[in-house]
Parts: C-alpha cells; structure tokens; sequence
C-alpha cells in the first residue's frame, strides 16, 4: 500500500516531467517544446546580432596581441572562431531534475533556491545561451576573463565569474555577463528578462580533454552516486583515470607556463 | 609619428596593440639617434595555423638600417650604417610577378653591408608574405640597390 500524501521521488526524467505535471503544473508537451525551440532561437540570434558579441569578435586579435606583447607568445587559435550554442530542452529538463530532485536533500521541499521550472528557468539558469573561448595557456584563462569583465562593464552589465576546480579534474574558468532582452511568453506577448550568458574559458588541452570525458560527465550526472564512494580508491573505475587526467593536465599547463616565464 | 606609414600600416593590417608597440619602438630609436625615419617595414611569415607572424620590424633613415628583433615583446636592435655600403643583395619571390601578389605570394631578400661575402659584413634578412611583398619589394629598389658600393 501506497501513502498517497507521500510524494514519490521521481527516478529519471521521464518521472521527472509526469511529477512536474502533477506536484508543480506544468507540462512538458510538444506545445512546449516548440515554444522554448522559438524563444532559445530568438535569444541566440538576438545574441549574435548584440554590439557587445560583436565588438568582442573584433577584439579578439587585438587581445591575442596585448598578450603576445606582455608574454612573448600568442594566447588564441586564430581558426577557432568562437560559436554561440543554446540549451535543448532535453538538457534543461535533465539539469532541473538534478537540481530539483537528485541534488535536493530536501525533497520533498523545495531546493533552498526554490523550484526551477518553465516558469522561472530562462532566469535561473546560466547556460541557457553560452560560448566558450579556448586559450593556449594557462595564464591565458585569467587573462581573457579579465578582458571579458573590462568588455562587460563597458556595455554597463553585470558580470561575475568563477574559476572552477572541481575534486573530478575539471579546471575551467567560467563567466556570466547579465544581458537583458526580450522573448514571447507562452500567450507570445513581449516580456522581457535579464539573462545570463555563460562564456566558459579553458585552456586547449582542457578543451580536448573535456570532449573526451564530457559522456562520462553526462552519465554520472544523472546517477546517485553513494556518499561514501571514494573513486580515488577504486582503479579499475573510469573516473580514476579520467578525473586524474584532468588534474595531470592541469599541473602540466602550469609548469609549462612556469618554464615559459622563467625563460623570458 | 606612425601618420607617414598608417598607408602601410593598414595594408597588413595591424591591431592597435601593435601599432601602439611599433610607435614606442620608433619612439625609443628616434631618442637614441636623434633622427627621423624615412621609412619602416614589418617582416611577417604565415605559421602553421596560418596567422601572420611579425617578426622585426626594420628601421630605415638616411645613413641607418635598424633591426627591431622580436620586437612585439623585446627591445634589442642592431643598427648598421648603409649608405653606399651594401655589398651584395639577393631578392627570391614565390608565385609573386613583381606585381600582383595572391595569398600564396611569399617575397626573401638577402644582403649584406659593408662587404661582398660574409666576411666582414653584416647580412640581412628580410622576409614578406602577401601584400606585404609589394613593400618588401619598394625596400629592396629604394634602399638597397641604389646604395650598392660602387
């Protein structure tokens, strides 16, 4: 026999959205989907078509050059010409079930920030449009964010970034420029909101890296993992491998940027 | 001090930041001369990535030839006198005709001053890409072969 005031904690994200439905209202169906397929295609074409985009586009060589000047060596690939990329449903649905349910220790309630749903997720979440620039150095990573804060406060914006490093080897650098704009709410009247745009940074080697594992990332996100597992025990796993490899790398570009400098 | 070379200047085309640091070179050997420079010229090769690579920037007056090396992060010039005194000089162009130049245009000219052969002369190097040939090549008729010793 079931409790029926107890809720029962959605397993997957399929369980997820039938729980959004009955706990929260709201439904994930195909009238949704379309209208966050319009609304994410209309902030990233409003994004491309920005001043501040643009203007950051044109200064990337003259940035490659100010650190060619103060280091002695270029900081970008002069190829990898940044790209804006947007969120699928899919992933916003799967990173709302992980802050609402897998990451909520006090589910039922709410998470302390409160629920994400359709309602407040072009707000409350930072990728929902981001970029990413990738540098040859290490020290690049500081250098260009810095850059990006100097841009950002030009335009009037609020930016704030962190430099993550996490216990499983992950090292980038990621930044959030509040830019505000205007999308169609679901009656497709104007409403507008302020919306963060992420511009991770990371370093060449990191990026490779991060492609290799970024499965592995996605599958262990939607797991629970016991809190007692230690992978820096367990070998054979594949986050030992991985995860040391992420902080291998990471003290490499360090010493390479320490015998650059100490060469100079 | 860059107005009289902004033509060429434009023609690579530079960043400001390397414009600023191509004044402040011009700056600095202007100070130690006490001269003005007639002209400059700023070799480039392509890299593998297939971005332009300024290498030196070269300084011409009246009686000097300087050679800014490295120098988008280093101060350090060589200065050689010039004037009627270049021994030797050697232009290669590849698939560049003297007047159109294409993306494949790459233009090495080679000299040496004060002397004929290597003994007891300096040897210069100069090296184009592109557009940049059309100067390179300006250099090597307006200061080079017509100061060659007679």
């Amino acid at each position: 026999m079931k409790d029926k005031n107890v809720v029962e904690r959605p397993n997957d994200e399929r369980e997820f959205k039938n729980w959004l439905k009955s706990e929260l209202g709201f439904e994930i169906n195909n009238q949704y989907a379309y209208y966050y397929e319009t609304v994410v295609q209309k902030l990233k074409k409003d994004f491309e078509e920005s001043a501040f985009w643009k203007e950051l586009l044109n200064n990337l060589p003259e940035i490659n050059d100010k650190y060619r000047v103060n280091k002695g060596v270029y900081l970008l690939i002069p190829t990898n010409t940044p790209t804006i990329l947007s969120k699928s449903l899919d992933s916003l649905v799967n990173k709302a079930y992980r802050k609402n349910i897998l990451n909520n220790d006090q589910f039922p309630d709410p998470p302390r920030s409160g629920w994400i749903t359709p309602e407040n997720w072009f707000r409350n979440t930072n990728d929902i449009i981001r970029t990413s620039l990738t540098v040859k150095y290490l020290d690049g990573v500081a250098f260009i964010i810095s850059e990006l804060e100097e841009l950002s406060f030009q335009y009037g914006y609020d930016f704030d970034s962190s430099f993550e490093a996490r216990e499983e080897g992950y090292y980038a650098a990621h930044s959030g420029i509040k830019i505000p704009f205007s999308i169609p709410d679901m009656q497709f009247s104007p409403e507008d909101i302020t919306l963060n745009i992420e511009i991770q940074v990371t370093t060449q080697i990191q990026e490779i890296i991060k492609t290799l594992l970024h499965k592995h990332y996605e599958e262990n996100r939607r797991v629970i993992i016991p809190e007692d597992y230690k992978w820096q025990w367990d070998y054979q796993s594949p986050e030992f491998t991985s995860n040391y490899l992420g902080h291998i790398i990471h003290y490499v570009e360090g010493m390479i940027v320490e015998i650059r400098d100490r060469e100079e | 001090m860059l107005n009289k070379h902004e033509e060429y200047l434009d023609i690579l085309p530079l960043t400001q930041v390397v414009k600023e640091r191509i004044e402040e070179v011009i700056n600095l050997n202007s100070k130690l001369l006490g001269v003005e420079f007639l002209d400059i010229f700023i070799c480039d090769l392509k890299n593998n990535e297939g971005a332009k690579n300024y290498t030196s920037l070269w300084l011409i007056s009246t009686e000097y030839l300087i050679e800014c090396k490295s120098f988008l992060s280093n101060n350090n010039f060589d200065l050689v006198r010039y004037k009627n005194k270049v021994g030797y000089c050697s232009i290669q162009p590849i698939e560049y005709d003297f007047e159109t130049v294409s993306e494949k245009s790459s233009v090495l000219i080679h000299c040496n001053i004060g002397g004929s052969s290597s003994m007891g002369s300096v040897s210069c190097s100069l090296i184009a890409t592109e557009e940049n040939c059309t100067k390179a090549l300006e250099i090597y008729q307006k200061y080079l072969i017509t100061n060659i010793m007679k």
